[in-house]
């Protein structure tokens, strides 16, 4: 894999979003408070995804 | 593209049918299924958070449905029983968000863009891929992987004028359906290539 100088400002982010018709909101909302916390982070670092 | 109004009638059995085909992925462990829709590129992250998540929440069953952000979107909106959607396509999330069925959406990651090129291949910045002829696989355009890619050729295009002397270069679009064949030399790829055949639909 190569890194380009020139696309460094082009950053591909992913977004989460409890359903509204969740069957357990709260679970719902859980599970993405979830991705942002440090063991979930840690999967993404090691896939090469950055924090938000 | 797959907003064209629909028949009402035909509307609710697609989505009753939807409805069905996620209720019997619901096994019968007696726990609480969690139904969590994603893009395909993050089948592997999101399968070992699952795991983490399902270790700190013993009552809760997580059930994966990895496909494109575009199709996941069509089936929530025609009714499909997901409790989270997590995606890179914020546009396809919007979707849903406008339609009224999901919350704001929260960034919970980032990656940045790279080439995957043969050995023989010297490449340093955007702009070199314009260089020389060579044939640049992107993913298509309506999927992430792809916008950026465009994104990052247009910025490099724009920034530095082409060589004098150099063959125009030819790019093509890899079937989002494909991820096999954009993997090898792509420009937005989230992931290195692995060995083996990759799962169908992971380009979104």
């Amino acid at each position: 894999m190569i890194e380009l100088a020139g696309a460094e400002s082009i950053r591909a982010t992913y977004h989460a979003s409890p359903l509204r018709g969740a069957s357990d909101p709260a679970l719902a909302r859980a599970f993405v408070a979830a991705l942002l916390e440090a063991p979930a982070q840690a999967i993404f670092a090691g896939l090469g995804f950055a924090p938000p | 593209m797959d907003d064209a109004p629909a028949d009402p009638t035909r509307r609710r059995w697609l989505a009753a049918a939807l409805g069905l085909a996620l209720g019997c992925r619901r096994s019968s462990s007696g726990r609480r299924p969690l139904t969590v829709a994603a893009a395909m590129s993050l089948s592997e992250a999101l399968t070992a958070i699952a795991r983490d998540f399902e270790g700190a929440h013993p009552e809760v069953e997580l059930l994966l449905d990895l496909a494109g952000s575009q199709a996941l979107a069509a089936q929530i909106l025609a009714g499909a029983a997901v409790d989270v959607f997590v995606s890179a396509d914020l546009a396809q999330l919007q979707r849903v968000v406008d339609a009224g069925l999901a919350e704001a959406p929260t960034t919970i990651a980032a990656n940045r863009l790279v080439v995957i090129a043969g050995s023989e291949v010297a490449l340093a910045e955007a702009a070199d891929l314009a260089a020389a002829e060579r044939k640049v696989v992107l993913c298509a355009p309506e999927v992430p992987a792809g916008a950026y890619a465009r994104a990052a050729s247009i910025a490099s295009a724009s920034a530095r004028p082409s060589r004098r002397g150099s063959s125009p270069r030819r790019t093509t679009s890899a079937p989002s359906s494909r991820r096999s064949a954009s993997a090898r030399r792509t420009l937005g790829s989230s992931t290195p290539p692995t060995s083996g055949p990759r799962r169908p639909g992971a380009c979104g």
